[in-house]
Formats: C-alpha cells, sequence, structure tokens
C-alpha cells in the first residue's frame, strides 16, 4: 500500500472533507427552499421596518446584503464552530482522530466546503432579494468589492476553524453558545444597519468578526448613497481583514492542538447526549 | 439527569393529567437549563431576544436619529418583546417532537410510557412560557430605562391585558401543536417548517411595523392570524393607541372577538391536525424514525 507524502495526504484530506459539503449541500436540492426563504422572510421583516420608517432606499440594499451574509455566519456557527460536536453525535469524531491525517486539513476541508455552499445560498439570496424589494446597486469598485470579500471569507473561515478547536471539548452547551452567539454577532456586526452606528469604539471592538469590516466595506462600494454612514475606508478595512486572515488560522492551529490534547485526557471525544 | 414520576391511583384522571403535565413541565425547564450553571443560562437566556431588540434600536436610531419615546419606536418595540411568545412557545411544542425523535431518540418511550403526549407537549410549552416571561420583562424594564419609552402608566388597560395576554398563549400554543403534528410525519424538513412559521408569523402580524404596508394579499393572511389581534389588544392595553391604521377604527371588543373566534378556530385546527398526524406516523411507523443525526 502506498502511503502518500504529508504535503498529498494533506491536500487530499482537505478535498475528502471539503467534498460531502459540497456534494451532500447540493444534493438534497429541496433544502435550499428553506434556507434561502427563511433568510428572506427575516430580511423581509426588517425591510418593512425601514419602509414604515421611510428611510433612504440604499437601507433596503444594507438589509438584503446583510440577510445574505447571514449564509456565512450560520454557516460558520452550525457546521464549523459546533460540528465537532455533531460527529461526536454520530460517533464520527473518534474515527477523525484515529485517522493519519491533520485535523487542521479536516477544519480546511469544512471550511471550504461550506464556503461553497454558503455562496450557493447567499447567492440566491441576493438574487431573489434584490428583485422582491428592488434594490438597485451602483458599483464603484468591483475589483475591491471581490478582494474585500474574499479576504472576509478567508479571515471569517479562520476564525470559525478556530471556534470549532474550541468548542472541541463541548458538549450540550456547543449548540446552545452557537444558538446563543447568533443574533448577538447580527447586531455587533450590523447585519441590519450601518455599524458606525453603535458608535466608535463599539464598532472597534466589534471588528475582531471579519464579516463587520467585511459588510461596511461592500456596502460602500455598492451603495455609496451616503458617505457619513460607514465606518472605515474600504481600503483601510481591507487591509485590517489582511491582517485577521493569518491571525485566525494561526490560533485555530493552537487552538486545536490543546484542544483535542485536553479532549484525550478528559476523555471527552466520544461522549454522546453529554 | 434523573426524573422520578409520581405514580397516580386508578381511576383519578385529572390528577393524571396534572402530574403528567407538571412532570413535563419540570422535564422541558431541565433540558434547556440544566447544561448551564443558573447565572450561564440567565445570561444564554437574555442574549439573543436583547439583540433582536437592539437591532431594531439601533436600525430606528440610524435612520429617525430621534427619540425613543416616539410612538412609532414604541410600538415596534412592545410589539417585538411579546411576539418572542410566538416564537419560543410554538417553537416550544414543535422541537420536542423533532429534538426527542430525531436527537435524544427519546420518543418512542414517551409513547410507551403512561404519559399522554398531548399533555407532554403542554408542559414543554409551558417551560418556555417561563423562561420568555422572564426576558420579555427584561426586555420591557430595558424599554423603560435606559431607552427612555413611555408607557402611559394612569391609563394602563390592565383588564384588556389580562383576557388577551392568556388568550395569545393559547392559540400560539395550538400552532405549536399545528407543527407538531406536522413534524410527527415529516422527517428532514420539519425543523424548516418550525422555523418557517415563526418567520412568517413575524412579518405578517405586524409585530415591527404596522400591516397596512404589506401587500395587500399579505395582508389578508395578516388578518387571519390570531397574532395580530393579539398584538394589538396588547398594544392597546399598554399603550392605548393601535399601531396600525387599519384598526384605528375597530373598537377593543370587536379586536377582542376576532381573538377569540381565531384562538377557537386554530384550537380546533391544531389539535384535530395533531390527532390525525399522531394516527398516521404510527399507523407508517415514523415515531422512531431518525433522519437528521
Amino acid at each position: 500500500m502506498r502511503i502518500p507524502p504529508p504535503l498529498e495526504l494533506f491536500i487530499r484530506s482537505i478535498i475528502g472533507r471539503a467534498y460531502p459539503r459540497v456534494i451532500g449541500a447540493n444534493r438534497e436540492l429541496s433544502w435550499l427552499i428553506p434556507e434561502t426563504v427563511l433568510p428572506l422572510l427575516g430580511l423581509a421583516a426588517y425591510v418593512y421596518v425601514y419602509r414604515a420608517m421611510k428611510a433612504p432606499t440604499e437601507f433596503v440594499g444594507y438589509v438584503v446584503l446583510g440577510g445574505a451574509m447571514t449564509a456565512y455566519w450560520l454557516n460558520i456557527l452550525w457546521s464549523m464552530a459546533s460540528q465537532f460536536y455533531w460527529e461526536k453525535e454520530t460517533a464520527n469524531l473518534q474515527l477523525y482522530i484515529m485517522a493519519p491525517v491533520s485535523p487542521m486539513a479536516i477544519l480546511l476541508g469544512m471550511g471550504i466546503g461550506g464556503l461553497v455552499a454558503s455562496t450557493i445560498r447567499a447567492g440566491a439570496v441576493i438574487i431573489v432579494g434584490s428583485l422582491l424589494f428592488g434594490v438597485t446597486y451602483q458599483v464603484s469598485s468591483l475589483g475591491l468589492i471581490l478582494l474585500v470579500f474574499f479576504l472576509s471569507m478567508v479571515a471569517l473561515y479562520g476564525m470559525g476553524m478556530l471556534l470549532a478547536s474550541l468548542f472541541l471539548l463541548s458538549g450540550r452547551e456547543a449548540y446552545n453558545l452557537s444558538n446563543a452567539l447568533q443574533e448577538p454577532v447580527y447586531l455587533f456586526s450590523g447585519f441590519y444597519f450601518p455599524v458606525k452606528s453603535l458608535g466608535f469604539w463599539a464598532a472597534a471592538v466589534a471588528s475582531i468578526i471579519p464579516l463587520t469590516l467585511g459588510l461596511d466595506a461592500m456596502r460602500q462600494l455598492m451603495f455609496p448613497g451616503d458617505p457619513t454612514l460607514g465606518f472605515l475606508s474600504p481600503w483601510v478595512e481591507c487591509g485590517i481583514l489582511l491582517l485577521l486572515c493569518p491571525l485566525f488560522l494561526y490560533l485555530a492551529k493552537v487552538a486545536l492542538v490543546k484542544m483535542e490534547r485536553a479532549a484525550r485526557i478528559k476523555g471527552t471525544l466520544s461522549l454522546r447526549w453529554q | 439527569m434523573a426524573v422520578s414520576f409520581e405514580v397516580p391511583r386508578r381511576g383519578s384522571t385529572l390528577k393524571e393529567i396534572w402530574i403528567q403535565f407538571k412532570q413535563a413541565s419540570r422535564l422541558g425547564w431541565l433540558i434547556e437549563s440544566n447544561w448551564a450553571d443558573p447565572f450561564v443560562f440567565a445570561v444564554y437566556s437574555l442574549i439573543r431576544p436583547l439583540s433582536t431588540a437592539l437591532i431594531l434600536v439601533f436600525m430606528y436610531l440610524v435612520v429617525v436619529r430621534g427619540s425613543t419615546s416616539n410612538p412609532f419606536f414604541v410600538h415596534l418595540y412592545i410589539g417585538n418583546a411579546f411576539f418572542m411568545y410566538a416564537g419560543r412557545v410554538m417553537m416550544g411544542i414543535s422541537y420536542a417532537i423533532i429534538d426527542d425523535r430525531e436527537h435524544y431518540e427519546m420518543l418512542k418511550y414517551i409513547y410507551i410510557s403512561p404519559l399522554k403526549i398531548f399533555v407532554f407537549l403542554l408542559g414543554r410549552g409551558v417551560a418556555q412560557v417561563i423562561t420568555t416571561t422572564v426576558s420579555v420583562l427584561v426586555i420591557l424594564l430595558l424599554g423603560l430605562w435606559p431607552l427612555g419609552i413611555r408607557i402611559p402608566w394612569s391609563s394602563l388597560n390592565w383588564p384588556l391585558f389580562f383576557i388577551s395576554f392568556p388568550l395569545g398563549i393559547i392559540a400560539i400554543a395550538f400552532m405549536g401543536y399545528l407543527i407538531a403534528g406536522l413534524a410527527l410525519v415529516i422527517a428532514r424538513h420539519s425543523w424548516a417548517i418550525a422555523d418557517g412559521v415563526g418567520a412568517v408569523l413575524y412579518v405578517v402580524s405586524g409585530a415591527i411595523f404596522p400591516i397596512d404596508i404589506l401587500p395587500s394579499w399579505v395582508q389578508v393572511i395578516s388578518r387571519a392570524i390570531p397574532l395580530t389581534y393579539w398584538l394589538e389588544l396588547l398594544r392597546r392595553s399598554l399603550l392605548g393607541s393601535s399601531f396600525s391604521p387599519s384598526f384605528n377604527t375597530m373598537p377593543d371588543w370587536e379586536l377582542f372577538l376576532w381573538l377569540v373566534g381565531l384562538t377557537v378556530f386554530f384550537g380546533f385546527l391544531g389539535y384535530f391536525v395533531f390527532q390525525r398526524m399522531n394516527i398516521v406516523a404510527r399507523r407508517k411507523g415514523l415515531i422512531d424514525q431518525t433522519s437528521g443525526y
């Protein structure tokens, strides 16, 4: 039996873990309906609130973009951070740990697969939401938007890997923590309103969540209606995201090693329903 | 988690139902809370509803840039606070089926125990009513201070509040049974139905905006659900005015009659659908199906 060299094994592990995420997510196409309709309903409520307040039309665009981005945050919470909890519940986690692959490769595969699956859902929300609520975009720099999006996603999924490592020890509380982190991040990252309105320092602290800066930059580049609503300039936000990418990936690696060792010592890797 | 059950004497049906209800409520409370110490659980219970309320606060402030004592904001805030019952109680009842069947794989044991499933689900819903009441009170206190919403204390209509409030909770519970019934016969998409109904109700009930702003065909749905009238009555009893201009001309008693009528309708519908689906699920052997874990 041929044993592949470490780098090949690492890459094959990433592909192997990403594969079920991409294929599985699109095998049951009926999932697309609730996964598109549910965020649309959520954002519809906020669109009508803005309309009732006679807000400028770009606010509807803010909500649609923010609503689409929830797909990524939900993916981080439920398919990254609490993933090892689900794997424990289905008795898969012990198999991952026993397999001769790097857990970091498994996390990367989960992240890449999740990113592809979430992009399909986010795209559907943007298209349907924009058509439904008549959103018009004034794209000033497509290249910069794509760069901001790319950096936000790398940093965000790095953060997801970090959370997955930190949640490795968790039992049922992983589910509850993910549940508890959902709306607070919608609030602090300004999913439905410009983050600047939280105040400078609150927005600065919230910038540790990559979507905060990513959303703010993308909104400024897509809806240049009121320049005073932007938190920092898109280029500055791009620079900060560039720093967050390696930071989260490094922290995820360190946390994974420590938490895996702690879980082995405590014997929690195969505990179900705890 | 050890749950001790009292064994009732034969023939005392009411007492038996009461014991089942009491134990199911306790079980619901333990499932909700025993994963964390009380402080962490308190934070967990409050953090989501507080965040949702604050999202609305910032949305309002960034657009209006005015005082939070504005009647529009007060109506929005109160509606959002009380809508939490709809989300959590309805979900509490319907998710009990999904969780106990798919996750903990305990539903089959509930069925073979002396528990009546209908009473068991009611108990699980009650646990949610208790935790939601705490969340609603905290959100209302946050509204009074520091947000400074004004409630006309001298003209509060307590009788209207206290007859409308429980009626709305009953309507919500029966809507929960309706979804629980569907969850019994649906495999993979049962959670989506539960979440979807909650999200639809948030939009159509006019919890955070007047229903008049919705397309006319959606307003027809708004007027066909008890939650719309319930939220309107609660706002009137607490604030003395309507959120929606189309309800301005409707007297309290008419709104109340609508709430009673629709609660009775959804009561029958929820009970009928649940019992029917219960039979179908047992016939088809779906009580112990697992599809998501």
